[in-house]
Protein backbone atom coordinates (compact mmCIF):
# COMPACT_ATOMS: atom_id res chain seq x y z
CA UNK A 1 0.00 0.00 0.00
CA UNK A 2 2.53 2.11 0.50
CA UNK A 3 4.65 1.52 -1.76
CA UNK A 4 2.08 2.43 -4.49
CA UNK A 5 1.52 5.72 -2.71
CA UNK A 6 5.36 6.11 -3.37
CA UNK A 7 5.13 5.13 -6.76
CA UNK A 8 1.62 7.14 -7.61
CA UNK A 9 3.76 10.16 -6.29
CA UNK A 10 6.50 9.84 -7.94
CA UNK A 11 4.34 9.38 -11.21
CA UNK A 12 2.64 12.42 -9.83
CA UNK A 13 6.15 14.66 -9.38
CA UNK A 14 6.62 15.57 -13.49
CA UNK A 15 3.27 17.22 -12.93
CA UNK A 16 3.23 19.57 -9.57
CA UNK A 17 6.94 20.70 -11.06
CA UNK A 18 4.94 21.67 -14.35
CA UNK A 19 2.25 23.30 -12.24
CA UNK A 20 5.39 24.85 -9.78
CA UNK A 21 6.89 26.46 -12.70
CA UNK A 22 3.75 27.57 -14.22
CA UNK A 23 3.20 29.22 -11.26
CA UNK A 24 6.41 31.00 -11.09
CA UNK A 25 6.50 32.19 -14.31
CA UNK A 26 2.89 33.53 -13.17
CA UNK A 27 4.03 34.84 -10.39
CA UNK A 28 7.11 36.22 -11.89
CA UNK A 29 4.78 38.07 -15.03
CA UNK A 30 2.66 39.17 -12.41
CA UNK A 31 5.50 40.77 -10.78
CA UNK A 32 6.32 42.23 -13.59
CA UNK A 33 3.26 43.89 -14.69
CA UNK A 34 2.69 45.09 -11.15
CA UNK A 35 6.30 47.14 -11.61
CA UNK A 36 5.53 47.88 -15.19
CA UNK A 37 2.59 49.33 -13.28
CA UNK A 38 3.98 51.10 -11.01
CA UNK A 39 6.48 52.73 -13.18
CA UNK A 40 3.19 53.77 -15.49
CA UNK A 41 1.95 55.13 -13.01
CA UNK A 42 4.86 57.22 -11.39
CA UNK A 43 5.35 58.47 -14.89
CA UNK A 44 2.13 59.63 -15.34
CA UNK A 45 2.01 60.92 -12.18
CA UNK A 46 5.18 63.32 -12.99
CA UNK A 47 3.74 64.20 -16.48
CA UNK A 48 0.47 65.27 -14.74
CA UNK A 49 2.97 67.37 -12.31
CA UNK A 50 4.72 68.72 -14.86
CA UNK A 51 1.51 69.19 -16.47
CA UNK A 52 0.20 71.37 -13.87
CA UNK A 53 3.08 73.14 -13.32
CA UNK A 54 3.68 74.57 -16.82
CA UNK A 55 0.76 76.88 -16.53
CA UNK A 56 1.23 78.13 -13.46
CA UNK A 57 5.04 79.16 -14.01
CA UNK A 58 3.59 81.06 -17.29
CA UNK A 59 1.38 82.47 -15.17
CA UNK A 60 4.29 83.65 -12.57
CA UNK A 61 6.17 84.47 -15.33
CA UNK A 62 3.27 86.76 -16.68
CA UNK A 63 2.81 88.31 -13.36
CA UNK A 64 6.73 89.01 -12.55
CA UNK A 65 6.51 90.88 -16.22
CA UNK A 66 3.67 92.93 -15.48
CA UNK A 67 4.87 93.84 -12.20
CA UNK A 68 8.37 94.92 -13.77
CA UNK A 69 6.80 97.03 -16.39
CA UNK A 70 4.78 98.86 -13.71
CA UNK A 71 7.75 99.36 -11.49
CA UNK A 72 9.05 100.46 -14.92
CA UNK A 73 6.49 102.70 -15.35
CA UNK A 74 6.99 104.42 -12.25
CA UNK A 75 10.27 104.90 -12.70
CA UNK A 76 10.11 106.35 -16.19
CA UNK A 77 7.04 108.94 -14.62
CA UNK A 78 9.77 109.83 -11.74
CA UNK A 79 12.32 110.52 -14.47
CA UNK A 80 10.53 112.47 -16.71
CA UNK A 81 9.17 114.53 -13.47
CA UNK A 82 12.95 114.89 -12.40
CA UNK A 83 14.02 115.69 -15.62
CA UNK A 84 11.14 118.51 -16.43
CA UNK A 85 12.08 119.73 -12.91
CA UNK A 86 16.26 119.35 -14.11
CA UNK A 87 14.62 121.50 -17.85
CA UNK A 88 12.99 124.31 -15.65
CA UNK A 89 15.69 124.52 -13.24
CA UNK A 90 18.14 124.80 -16.60
CA UNK A 91 15.87 127.51 -18.28
CA UNK A 92 15.78 129.56 -14.75
CA UNK A 93 19.95 129.32 -14.60
CA UNK A 94 20.10 130.14 -18.34
CA UNK A 95 18.09 132.83 -17.56
CA UNK A 96 19.93 134.10 -14.63
CA UNK A 97 23.09 133.80 -16.69
CA UNK A 98 21.91 135.82 -19.35
CA UNK A 99 21.23 138.59 -16.27
CA UNK A 100 23.88 138.28 -15.34
CA UNK A 101 25.98 138.31 -18.74
CA UNK A 102 23.76 141.57 -19.12
CA UNK A 103 24.56 143.38 -15.91
CA UNK A 104 28.64 142.02 -16.83
CA UNK A 105 28.24 144.29 -20.28
CA UNK A 106 26.85 146.95 -18.31
CA UNK A 107 29.63 146.90 -15.44
CA UNK A 108 32.02 146.73 -18.34
CA UNK A 109 30.81 149.28 -20.32
CA UNK A 110 30.65 151.12 -17.38
CA UNK A 111 33.95 150.68 -16.39
CA UNK A 112 35.25 151.66 -19.71
CA UNK A 113 33.35 155.07 -19.74
CA UNK A 114 34.40 155.95 -16.65
CA UNK A 115 38.30 155.40 -17.28
CA UNK A 116 38.04 157.08 -20.12
CA UNK A 117 35.88 159.67 -18.94
CA UNK A 118 37.84 160.31 -15.79
CA UNK A 119 41.04 159.98 -18.32
CA UNK A 120 41.50 163.64 -19.70
CA UNK A 121 41.27 167.28 -18.21
CA UNK A 122 40.54 168.77 -21.63
CA UNK A 123 36.83 169.79 -22.31
CA UNK A 124 37.19 168.94 -26.55
CA UNK A 125 38.75 165.13 -24.92
CA UNK A 126 35.60 164.58 -22.45
CA UNK A 127 32.75 165.94 -25.03
CA UNK A 128 34.50 163.85 -27.58
CA UNK A 129 34.50 160.65 -24.82
CA UNK A 130 31.23 161.47 -24.14
CA UNK A 131 29.90 161.43 -27.87
CA UNK A 132 32.04 157.92 -28.04
CA UNK A 133 29.71 156.23 -25.19
CA UNK A 134 26.45 157.78 -26.23
CA UNK A 135 27.19 156.44 -29.79
CA UNK A 136 28.77 153.48 -29.19
CA UNK A 137 27.37 152.12 -26.17
CA UNK A 138 24.10 153.76 -25.67
CA UNK A 139 23.18 153.57 -29.04
CA UNK A 140 22.27 157.49 -29.40
CA UNK A 141 22.39 158.38 -32.91
CA UNK A 142 21.61 162.44 -32.44
CA UNK A 143 21.93 163.84 -29.07
CA UNK A 144 23.31 167.17 -27.56
CA UNK A 145 24.74 168.22 -24.44
CA UNK A 146 24.17 171.34 -22.42
CA UNK A 147 25.94 172.60 -18.93
CA UNK A 148 24.52 175.76 -17.03
CA UNK A 149 27.07 178.76 -17.30
CA UNK A 150 27.41 179.53 -13.41
CA UNK A 151 27.65 183.26 -14.61
CA UNK A 152 24.85 183.71 -16.82
CA UNK A 153 22.73 181.18 -15.21
CA UNK A 154 22.03 179.75 -18.63
CA UNK A 155 22.24 176.06 -20.34
CA UNK A 156 25.00 176.36 -23.30
CA UNK A 157 25.32 173.98 -25.92
CA UNK A 158 28.80 172.04 -25.40
CA UNK A 159 28.14 169.41 -28.09
CA UNK A 160 25.21 168.86 -30.97
CA UNK A 161 26.15 165.28 -32.69
CA UNK A 162 23.41 165.39 -35.71
CA UNK A 163 25.01 163.15 -38.53
CA UNK A 164 21.80 162.44 -40.29
CA UNK A 165 20.60 166.11 -39.64
CA UNK A 166 17.43 165.18 -37.84
CA UNK A 167 17.83 168.53 -35.57
CA UNK A 168 19.08 171.01 -39.06
CA UNK A 169 21.22 172.60 -36.05
CA UNK A 170 17.85 173.49 -34.22
CA UNK A 171 18.00 171.04 -30.89
CA UNK A 172 14.64 171.69 -29.61
CA UNK A 173 14.30 173.90 -26.56
CA UNK A 174 13.60 172.39 -23.39
CA UNK A 175 10.82 174.29 -21.73
CA UNK A 176 7.46 173.45 -19.55
CA UNK A 177 6.93 170.70 -17.46
CA UNK A 178 10.23 168.43 -19.25
CA UNK A 179 12.55 171.00 -17.67
CA UNK A 180 11.15 171.60 -14.56
CA UNK A 181 11.55 167.63 -14.03
CA UNK A 182 14.68 168.11 -15.11
CA UNK A 183 15.35 170.29 -12.34
CA UNK A 184 14.67 168.37 -9.96
CA UNK A 185 17.28 165.83 -11.28
CA UNK A 186 14.74 163.38 -12.70
CA UNK A 187 15.33 161.84 -16.07
CA UNK A 188 12.94 161.17 -18.67
CA UNK A 189 12.46 158.43 -21.58
CA UNK A 190 9.82 158.03 -24.21
CA UNK A 191 8.26 154.82 -24.53
CA UNK A 192 10.27 154.38 -28.08
CA UNK A 193 13.45 155.24 -29.24
CA UNK A 194 12.35 156.80 -32.89
CA UNK A 195 13.21 160.52 -33.56
CA UNK A 196 11.28 163.06 -35.10
CA UNK A 197 12.82 165.88 -37.58
CA UNK A 198 12.62 169.06 -35.48
CA UNK A 199 10.56 167.16 -32.69
CA UNK A 200 11.22 166.85 -29.15
CA UNK A 201 13.84 164.47 -27.62
CA UNK A 202 12.94 161.07 -26.62
CA UNK A 203 15.35 160.98 -23.46
CA UNK A 204 16.65 163.61 -20.95
CA UNK A 205 19.32 163.23 -18.64
CA UNK A 206 19.98 165.72 -16.17
CA UNK A 207 23.72 166.00 -15.34
CA UNK A 208 24.82 166.01 -11.71
CA UNK A 209 27.32 166.98 -10.00
CA UNK A 210 26.10 167.08 -5.70
CA UNK A 211 22.78 166.39 -5.88
CA UNK A 212 22.47 169.71 -8.31
CA UNK A 213 21.37 169.78 -11.69
CA UNK A 214 24.35 171.62 -13.84
CA UNK A 215 23.56 170.24 -17.07
CA UNK A 216 21.32 168.29 -19.66
CA UNK A 217 22.15 164.98 -21.70
CA UNK A 218 19.09 164.99 -24.35
CA UNK A 219 18.83 161.97 -26.89
CA UNK A 220 17.38 162.94 -29.96
CA UNK A 221 17.43 159.43 -31.82
CA UNK A 222 18.16 156.49 -31.42
CA UNK A 223 20.39 154.00 -33.78
CA UNK A 224 18.11 152.31 -36.46
CA UNK A 225 18.48 148.76 -34.85
CA UNK A 226 17.70 150.18 -31.48
CA UNK A 227 14.13 149.99 -30.46
CA UNK A 228 14.26 151.97 -27.29
CA UNK A 229 15.73 152.66 -24.07
CA UNK A 230 16.10 149.20 -21.48
CA UNK A 231 15.90 149.57 -18.10
CA UNK A 232 19.99 148.67 -18.39
CA UNK A 233 20.36 151.61 -20.63
CA UNK A 234 18.70 153.80 -18.13
CA UNK A 235 20.69 152.34 -15.52
CA UNK A 236 24.03 153.09 -17.25
CA UNK A 237 22.44 156.81 -18.27
CA UNK A 238 22.00 157.61 -15.11
CA UNK A 239 26.03 156.51 -13.96
CA UNK A 240 27.21 158.09 -16.79
CA UNK A 241 25.51 161.46 -16.44
CA UNK A 242 27.02 162.06 -12.78
CA UNK A 243 30.64 161.11 -14.09
CA UNK A 244 29.56 163.37 -17.12
CA UNK A 245 29.07 166.08 -15.20
CA UNK A 246 32.26 165.63 -12.91
CA UNK A 247 34.55 165.26 -16.10
CA UNK A 248 33.11 168.21 -17.82
CA UNK A 249 33.16 170.68 -14.91
CA UNK A 250 36.26 169.29 -14.19
CA UNK A 251 37.66 169.71 -17.44
CA UNK A 252 36.14 173.39 -17.94
CA UNK A 253 37.91 174.55 -14.60
CA UNK A 254 40.88 173.11 -15.43
CA UNK A 255 40.81 174.84 -18.99
CA UNK A 256 39.39 178.44 -17.52
CA UNK A 257 41.97 178.15 -15.10
CA UNK A 258 44.63 178.02 -17.53
CA UNK A 259 45.40 174.65 -17.46
CA UNK A 260 46.74 174.23 -13.42
CA UNK A 261 50.06 173.37 -14.78
CA UNK A 262 52.01 174.44 -17.56
CA UNK A 263 53.44 170.95 -19.46
CA UNK A 264 56.42 171.18 -21.69
CA UNK A 265 55.54 169.87 -24.85
CA UNK A 266 58.64 168.62 -25.31
CA UNK A 267 58.53 166.58 -22.02
CA UNK A 268 58.25 162.62 -22.38
CA UNK A 269 55.84 162.76 -19.19
CA UNK A 270 58.89 161.68 -16.94
CA UNK A 271 60.48 164.83 -16.79
CA UNK A 272 63.68 164.97 -15.96
CA UNK A 273 63.53 162.41 -13.45
CA UNK A 274 62.66 162.10 -9.71
CA UNK A 275 63.22 165.30 -7.81
CA UNK B 1 46.66 131.89 -28.35
CA UNK B 2 44.82 133.25 -30.95
CA UNK B 3 45.82 136.98 -32.55
CA UNK B 4 42.58 139.90 -33.14
CA UNK B 5 43.56 143.03 -34.72
CA UNK B 6 40.63 145.30 -33.27
CA UNK B 7 40.09 148.74 -35.42
CA UNK B 8 38.00 151.65 -34.32
CA UNK B 9 38.86 154.83 -34.04
CA UNK B 10 37.63 154.78 -30.85
CA UNK B 11 39.67 154.41 -28.00
CA UNK B 12 36.67 153.31 -25.57
CA UNK B 13 35.33 150.60 -28.12
CA UNK B 14 38.91 149.50 -28.86
CA UNK B 15 38.43 149.39 -25.05
CA UNK B 16 35.41 147.56 -24.99
CA UNK B 17 35.83 145.12 -27.65
CA UNK B 18 39.48 143.84 -26.39
CA UNK B 19 37.81 143.43 -22.71
CA UNK B 20 34.85 141.71 -24.40
CA UNK B 21 37.32 139.73 -25.91
CA UNK B 22 39.41 138.84 -23.33
CA UNK B 23 36.70 137.67 -21.36
CA UNK B 24 35.69 134.96 -23.21
CA UNK B 25 38.71 133.48 -25.18
CA UNK B 26 42.32 133.86 -24.37
CA UNK B 27 43.43 135.73 -26.89
CA UNK B 28 46.77 138.27 -27.74
CA UNK B 29 45.29 141.85 -28.82
CA UNK B 30 46.42 144.14 -30.72
CA UNK B 31 44.66 147.90 -31.83
CA UNK B 32 44.67 149.75 -35.01
CA UNK B 33 43.24 153.13 -35.29
CA UNK B 34 42.14 153.01 -38.56
CA UNK B 35 42.26 150.58 -42.44
CA UNK B 36 45.24 152.35 -43.01
CA UNK B 37 47.59 151.43 -39.58
CA UNK B 38 45.01 147.70 -39.53
CA UNK B 39 46.59 147.33 -43.13
CA UNK B 40 50.32 148.25 -42.00
CA UNK B 41 49.73 145.80 -38.89
CA UNK B 42 48.60 142.93 -40.81
CA UNK B 43 51.26 143.16 -43.08
CA UNK B 44 53.73 143.12 -40.53
CA UNK B 45 52.58 139.83 -38.69
CA UNK B 46 49.24 137.13 -39.04
CA UNK B 47 46.28 136.90 -37.26
CA UNK B 48 43.33 134.77 -36.91
CA UNK B 49 41.25 137.29 -36.75
CA UNK B 50 39.83 140.85 -37.53
CA UNK B 51 36.98 143.22 -36.06
CA UNK B 52 36.88 146.54 -37.50
CA UNK B 53 34.37 149.50 -37.24
CA UNK B 54 33.23 151.06 -40.81
CA UNK B 55 33.39 154.57 -40.25
CA UNK B 56 36.64 155.93 -39.45
CA UNK B 57 39.01 158.23 -41.27
CA UNK B 58 41.65 157.82 -43.49
CA UNK B 59 40.30 154.72 -44.77
CA UNK B 60 37.04 152.96 -43.22
CA UNK B 61 36.22 149.70 -42.66
CA UNK B 62 34.78 148.97 -46.04
CA UNK B 63 38.36 150.04 -47.96
CA UNK B 64 40.37 147.59 -45.59
CA UNK B 65 37.91 144.95 -46.45
CA UNK B 66 38.92 145.45 -50.03
CA UNK B 67 42.32 145.96 -49.63
CA UNK B 68 42.44 142.88 -47.46
CA UNK B 69 40.84 140.66 -49.51
CA UNK B 70 42.41 142.01 -52.97
CA UNK B 71 45.77 143.32 -52.34
CA UNK B 72 46.90 141.32 -49.05
CA UNK B 73 44.78 138.17 -50.93
CA UNK B 74 44.31 137.57 -47.26
CA UNK B 75 41.40 135.27 -46.20
CA UNK B 76 41.40 136.28 -42.35
CA UNK B 77 37.86 135.90 -40.68
CA UNK B 78 36.72 139.90 -40.64
CA UNK B 79 34.05 140.82 -38.30
CA UNK B 80 32.35 144.33 -39.18
CA UNK B 81 31.22 145.88 -35.74
CA UNK B 82 29.13 148.99 -37.01
CA UNK B 83 26.28 151.85 -35.93
CA UNK B 84 25.24 151.38 -39.61
CA UNK B 85 22.21 149.08 -39.05
CA UNK B 86 21.04 149.13 -42.67
CA UNK B 87 20.17 146.08 -44.99
CA UNK B 88 22.41 147.98 -47.42
CA UNK B 89 25.00 148.29 -45.40
CA UNK B 90 25.00 144.84 -44.03
CA UNK B 91 24.88 143.19 -47.58
CA UNK B 92 27.67 145.80 -48.58
CA UNK B 93 30.00 144.74 -45.94
CA UNK B 94 29.02 141.02 -46.54
CA UNK B 95 29.53 141.57 -50.63
CA UNK B 96 32.66 142.74 -50.30
CA UNK B 97 34.41 140.29 -47.59
CA UNK B 98 33.60 140.22 -44.08
CA UNK B 99 32.56 136.91 -42.32
CA UNK B 100 30.42 138.54 -40.26
CA UNK B 101 28.31 142.20 -39.18
CA UNK B 102 27.27 143.09 -36.16
CA UNK B 103 25.87 146.10 -35.05
CA UNK B 104 26.77 148.74 -31.75
CA UNK B 105 25.40 148.83 -29.29
CA UNK B 106 27.48 145.84 -29.10
CA UNK B 107 26.33 142.64 -27.31
CA UNK B 108 29.05 140.69 -25.67
CA UNK B 109 27.72 137.53 -25.81
CA UNK B 110 26.53 137.62 -29.30
CA UNK B 111 30.50 139.01 -30.04
CA UNK B 112 31.62 136.02 -28.08
CA UNK B 113 28.96 133.84 -30.42
CA UNK B 114 30.62 135.00 -33.49
CA UNK B 115 34.00 135.06 -32.71
CA UNK B 116 33.95 131.61 -31.59
CA UNK B 117 31.90 130.42 -34.67
CA UNK B 118 35.06 132.07 -37.19
CA UNK B 119 37.75 130.25 -34.56
CA UNK B 120 36.37 127.04 -34.59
Amino acid sequence: MSHKKEKDSQEHLPAADGAVRAYTRSKNFVEEIMRENERLRYKVFHQQQELAGVPRAASDSHHDVVSENQQLRRQLEEIKTQFEALNRENEDFRQRYQEVEHQNENLLNLYVSGYQLHSTLNEEAAVTVIREILLNLVGAEVFGVWLLDPGTRKMDLVNLTDECDLLQGQPARLSGERWEGLRGGEPWFAAAGVGVPGGEPVACIPLKLDERTVGVLAIYKLLEQKEGFTSLDQELLGLLAAQAAATLIGARTFTRGGGGLVWDPKDDGLGVGPA
Amino acid sequence: MKRILVVDDSVTMRQLIKLVLMKYLPCQITEAQDGLDALAKLKEGDFDLVVTDVNMPRMDGLGLIRSVREALKSTVPIIIVTTKGAEADRDMGLKLGANAYLTKPINGLQVSKTVTELLG
